[in-house]
C-alpha cells in the first residue's frame, strides 16, 4: 500500500520542477523588481512600465533578456547583479503570471546573450 | 589664480582646413593638436597659461554677448544652475524650469521638516532634531574635483574636511575565520597584511631568492623599502607588529610605557577574508583630501540661487519639448497655478536625467531617442540614522570615515565628519547599489531600519541602543531622478553616448550622465561647461 502511494509522488516531482511560474520566480520578482514595477506588475505611469499585458514582456525573449541583463532606458542592468538562474526564474514569472505566455527559459539561454560587459552598477572610480 | 584670457570669438575653417576669422580657444587648440600632435597641443595650452586639465578648472571663456537671447534651462540641478549663472553673466536671458520646490537636483540636504516623495512609498519626512542634517545625495568633494571647488571658492562657501579614510574604524565580516564575527580595527588589518607581505618578500630578497635582476645596491634599497613599508625588524626582517596597529594598552604618563599588541596571523587574515580592505592607494575619487560644505551640501545650490534671483521657476514639470528652425518651445505644468503653460526661447539646455527625459514628449530624432534609451541608471539607497549619543566617538574612538561591513545588502557605515563631540549625530547606516538597492527599497520601512541596525550593532554596542529616528532614501524611486546616476556599458558609451553630447538643433543636453564622472557633482558641472560653450558658439554664429 505504501509503495502505491509513494510511486505517484515520485513521478510528480519532475512535473513540479517543470512548472515555469514557480514560487522561486515569484519571490525573486517581489524581492528584486517590485519596488519599481509594483507587487502586481502594474508599474507606475510615466516612470516604470507595467509588466502586465505587455507586448514587450510577452514578445521576443532575446529582447527581454537583453533589457534585464544590460539595462535600458533608465532600467538598471541586472546581468551581473543576479545569477542567470535567477533571471530565468524572474522572466518566466513575469511572462507566465502577468502575460499568460508559456515560457521555457534556462540559465544557459541567459548566458548565451550575455556576451559583453554590462554597465557597472557601482561607482566609476 | 588665473584670470580669463582675452576674449576669443567664433572662428571657422576654410576648405583647406586653415583657420579663418577669429578663433575660439577650442578651435585653436583643436587645430594645434591636428597639426602638431600632442606636443604642440601641450605648448599651445601652456601659451594660454593653462594645464591640460583646464576644462576641469574653470568655466569656458565665452567671448561676445548673448544679447538677451533666451535660453530655457530644464532642471535646476548643478548642471542647470551652472549654465544659468555662466550664460546669464554673458548676456543671455536664462529661464530655468525646475520640477521641485528647491534647487540643487540630487544635491540635497535633509533637515527637520524636509519631505522627499518617493514613488510607491509614503513620503519620507525628516524628523531629525534641529541642527542635525544629512546629505542623502552627493556628500563628498574630492580634492581634484576642481570644477566643484571653483564654485565653492567663487561663492565663498566654507568647507570642512570630509574624513573618507579612518584606520581606527572597523572591518567586520560574518564567517568561520578566526577574525570573523568581531569588529576589527582597520589599522590592524592594514599593518598586518603589509607587514606579513613585506616580511616574506624581504626574506626572499635577502636570500637572493627572487628572480629579479637587481644590483647589490638596488637590493639593499629594496630591502630598506620593505623594512619601512612593513615595519619589519631591521635585523631579523621579522614582522613583529608595530605601534601603528594599536596597543594592547596605550602608552601613558609616568611609568606607563604601554603594552605592544600582537599581530594577527597571516592565515587568520586570509581565512577571515578581511584582506580586501587593503590596497596600496585608494581609487582616484576616494583619496584624501576630501571636503564637504559646512552646514550641508545644499549650501552649493543655495549660493547659485542667490546669484540667480527669480531666474528659476519652481514646481514646473516639463511635459513637452519641441523645436523649430528658429526656436524652442517648452510646455510645462505650473505647480502653483495647476495649469499648463508654454515657454518659448532661442535655445534649450536640458539637464533632466535621461531616465526621466525619455518619458517627456519630445521631437528628437529616432536615432537620438534610441541613444537616450541606451543608458541604464543605478538604483541606490541611503539610510541615515539619528543617534542620541555619539557612541562611535565616545565609546569606540572613531571620528569620521567608514566601517566596512562586508554586507552588500546594507553597505558600509559612515560616520559624520561634522559636529565632533556634540550631543547627537547622524550616521549613514546604509549605502547600497544595484540589485541590493532594488531589494532594500522593496522592504517595508521598519524592516529597512532593522536591517541597518542589525549590521551596525555587530560593530558598535550602542548602535541599536541609541537609535532614535531614520531618514530613508531610494534614488531610483525619486520621481525627478528615477536612479542614482547614469551607468554606461562600454557598448553604450561607444555607440550612443557621443551623439547625446552633440547639439540637436537648438537643444543640448547636460548633466552627470554626459560625463565620465557619473554621479559626481563635478560631472554635472563640467558637462554643463562643455555644453554652454557649444551653445554659445551656435548663438554667436547664427
Amino acid at each position: 500500500m505504501k509503495q502505491l502511494i509513494t510511486f505517484p509522488l515520485i513521478t510528480a516531482l519532475p512535473l513540479m520542477a517543470a512548472l515555469p511560474a514557480s514560487a522561486d520566480g515569484e519571490s525573486l520578482y517581489q524581492q528584486n523588481c517590485s519596488a519599481c514595477h509594483m507587487v502586481d506588475g502594474s508599474g507606475i505611469q510615466g516612470a516604470f512600465p507595467a509588466l502586465t499585458d505587455s507586448d514587450f514582456v510577452a514578445g521576443d525573449l532575446e529582447d527581454l533578456i537583453r533589457v534585464v541583463a544590460y539595462g535600458r532606458a533608465g532600467m538598471p542592468s541586472f546581468g551581473e547583479e543576479l545569477a542567470s538562474t535567477e533571471l530565468a526564474e524572474i522572466l518566466g514569472y513575469i511572462r507566465e503570471t502577468f502575460n499568460d505566455t508559456d515560457t521555457d527559459l534556462s540559465a544557459s539561454d541567459i548566458e548565451r546573450l550575455k556576451v559583453t560587459a554590462t554597465a557597472k552598477m557601482g561607482r566609476e572610480e | 589664480m588665473h584670470e580669463q584670457q582675452t576674449p576669443l570669438s567664433s572662428g571657422g575653417r576654410d576648405r583647406t582646413g586653415a583657420i579663418t576669422g577669429q578663433l575660439t580657444r577650442r578651435h585653436f587648440l583643436q587645430a594645434l593638436g591636428a597639426v602638431g600632435g600632442a606636443g604642440m597641443l601641450m605648448s599651445g595650452l601652456a601659451a594660454f597659461n593653462i594645464g591640460i586639465a583646464s576644462a576641469q578648472d574653470r568655466p569656458p571663456p565665452l567671448s561676445g554677448d548673448g544679447n538677451g537671447k533666451t535660453v530655457i534651462i530644464l532642471g535646476a540641478g548643478l548642471a542647470g544652475l551652472v549654465a544659468a549663472y555662466e550664460l546669464g553673466r554673458q548676456g543671455y536671458n536664462c529661464k530655468v524650469l525646475e520640477a521641485r520646490r528647491y534647487s540643487g537636483g540630487r544635491c540635497q540636504t535633509a533637515r527637520r521638516g524636509f519631505v522627499l516623495p518617493q514613488l510607491g512609498q509614503d513620503d519620507e519626512v525628516c524628523d531629525f532634531d534641529d541642527g542635525e542634517y544629512f546629505n542623502h545625495g552627493p556628500w563628498r568633494i574630492p580634492y581634484h574635483h576642481r570644477s566643484t571647488l571653483h564654485y565653492t571658492q567663487e561663492f565663498g562657501i566654507p568647507l570642512e574636511i570630509f574624513v573618507n579614510h579612518n584606520e581606527a574604524a572597523f572591518a567586520y565580516r560574518d564567517g568561520e575565520g578566526a577574525l570573523n564575527g568581531q569588529a576589527v580595527r582597520q589599522k590592524e588589518i592594514i599593518a598586518d597584511m603589509r607587514g606579513h607581505t613585506a616580511e616574506i618578500l624581504a626574506k626572499h630578497v635577502d636570500q637572493n631568492a627572487l628572480d629579479v635582476p637587481l644590483t647589490a645596491e638596488e637590493r639593499e634599497k629594496f630591502l630598506e623599502f620593505l623594512v619601512g613599508e612593513g615595519h619589519l625588524d631591521r635585523e631579523s626582517l621579522d614582522y613583529l607588529g608595530t605601534g601603528g596597529r594599536g596597543y594592547a594598552s596605550d602608552p601613558g604618563a609616568g611609568l606607563n610605557p604601554g603594552e605592544a599588541s600582537s599581530p594577527h596571523a597571516l592565515s587568520a587574515l586570509l581565512n577571515s577574508d578581511l584582506f580586501g580592505i587593503v590596497s596600496s592607494v585608494s581609487g582616484y575619487t576616494q583619496q584624501k583630501t576630501m571636503f564637504q560644505p559646512i552646514g550641508g551640501m545644499d549650501r552649493i545650490p543655495q549660493a547659485f540661487e542667490e546669484q540667480l534671483g527669480d531666474t528659476i521657476t519652481f514646481g514646473a514639470r516639463v511635459t513637452r519639448l519641441q523645436q523649430s528652425e528658429d526656436g524652442v518651445v517648452v510646455d510645462y505644468q505650473d505647480g502653483d497655478a495647476g495649469e499648463s503653460r508654454q515657454l518659448a526661447g532661442d535655445y534649450c539646455l536640458c539637464t533632466i536625467p535621461l531616465s526621466v527625459l525619455r518619458n517627456i514628449e519630445n521631437d528628437f530624432t529616432e536615432e537620438f531617442r534610441s541613444a537616450m534609451d541606451a543608458v541604464s541608471y543605478t538604483p541606490t539607497c541611503k539610510l541615515a540614522l539619528q543617534m542620541k549619543s555619539r557612541f562611535w566617538e565616545v565609546e569606540d574612538h572613531v571620528f569620521g570615515g567608514h566601517s566596512f561591513t562586508h554586507n552588500s545588502e546594507v553597505g558600509n557605515i559612515s560616520y559624520p565628519s561634522t559636529g565632533w563631540q556634540g550631543k547627537k549625530g547622524i550616521l549613514q547606516g546604509v549605502y547600497n547599489f544595484g540589485a541590493n538597492a532594488a531589494q532594500f527599497s522593496a522592504l517595508p520601512r521598519e524592516q529597512r531600519i532593522d536591517k541597518a541596525l542589525g549590521v551596525g550593532e555587530k560593530i558598535h554596542a550602542g548602535y541599536r541602543r541609541d537609535f532614535e529616528t531614520a531618514f530613508s532614501t531610494a534614488w531610483h524611486l525619486v520621481p525627478e531622478n528615477l536612479g542614482g546616476w547614469a551607468s554606461w556599458s562600454d557598448e553604450a558609451r561607444q555607440n550612443s553616448y557621443p551623439l547625446l553630447n552633440e547639439p540637436q538643433g537648438r537643444v543640448l543636453l547636460a548633466g552627470e550622465h554626459l560625463s565620465y564622472m557619473t554621479g559626481w557633482m563635478a560631472g554635472a558641472i563640467e558637462s554643463s561647461w562643455l555644453q554652454i560653450e557649444k551653445l554659445h558658439e551656435m548663438a554667436m554664429s547664427s
